[in-house]
């Protein structure tokens, strides 16, 4: 299954999210400019890996 | 001016670009025939070259013929203006990457270049100057980010959505809010750690104390927050 990634779009001065599942963030931010061109304020990668997990490896 | 040519950083990044424009096909649109001549020969552009036009009209018919993944335009061109090139080139076909040279350096300008949907904005007087933001904004534009250098951004940044936010106990670290901006561009931690030259563990760490300061509870409410904060620039 492809990496999920929140698009952060800003509507109506709130910022939304949507999840979106494509290949990496290139294709994120196409899909995101492509579906909402004056909405598009970022883009994240969620947490789907151990890589990246926010909290620092225990072993270290 | 005597131009800054010798810059390892900027030679390497060129160096690993060579990938990058292996699986692009590049327009680009200038005023200027020699500096547009220039660019179309200078590797590793020039094999990615599919097209060059000085005038509006022709750079969006060289679009829409060549269908490339990148335009690269100039705001002074021979007739018509590179910002309205973008704005057309977006709305016939807006997978293309746009990178802009700005002549004038005004704020009316850069957000103009920013509603245009511009992916990387770059002052054309910053050429030469050693800082490496043409370099630097065609590397951001490989990792699908967009890149705005800082003096863009400020002349570019929109009012924070919500300023009545209360005030951060604890202000970011530079290190933390280049970590958080990285994440708002779509980049893993991994990714994150390459592009800081710093260790996929300090990456961590500088996200945990972000969220913390914050109050999120994870990468994606962290970025949210760092943008109703004007922490990170809403396009960057």
């Amino acid at each position: 299954m492809p990496p999920a990634y929140d698009l952060i779009l800003q509507r109506r001065g709130q910022l939304q999210t949507e999840t979106v599942q494509v290949s990496d963030a290139a294709a994120a931010w196409r899909l995101g400019r492509d579906r909402y061109p004056k909405c598009i304020r970022g883009v994240v990668c969620r947490d789907h890996s151990p890589t990246d997990a926010a909290e620092p490896d225990s072993r270290s | 001016m005597e131009l800054r040519l010798e810059s390892r950083t900027v030679n390497e990044a060129i160096d690993s670009l060579a990938e990058f424009f292996r699986t692009k096909q590049v327009v680009a649109c200038m005023g200027d025939r020699f500096a547009l001549s220039c660019l179309c020969l200078a590797e590793p552009i020039r094999r990615s070259m599919v097209g060059a036009a000085t005038t509006e009209d022709e750079g969006l018919e060289l679009v829409l013929r060549t269908q490339p993944s990148l335009l690269i335009c100039s705001s002074d061109l021979e007739s018509g203006y590179g910002i309205d090139l973008l704005k057309r080139v977006k709305a016939e076909l807006p997978t293309c990457q746009l990178l802009i040279l700005l002549v004038r350096e005004t704020k009316e300008v850069v957000q103009e270049a920013m509603e245009a949907f511009a992916d990387a904005v770059v002052f054309k007087s910053s050429l030469g100057s050693g800082k490496g933001d043409f370099i630097q904004a065609l590397a951001t534009l490989a990792e699908g980010g967009v890149y705005f250098p800082e003096e863009i951004r400020k002349l570019g940044a929109a009012q924070s959505p919500r300023p009545d936010l209360p005030p951060l106990i604890e202000e970011l670290t530079e290190r933390e809010l280049e970590v958080v901006a990285g994440i708002a561009r779509g980049l893993t931690n991994q990714a994150i750690a390459e592009s800081l030259a710093i260790s996929l563990e300090t990456v961590k760490t500088h996200v945990v104390k972000a969220k913390d300061k914050l109050g999120a509870a994870d990468r994606t409410q962290l970025a949210v927050m760092a943008l109703l904060y004007g922490l990170i620039d809403p396009l960057g």
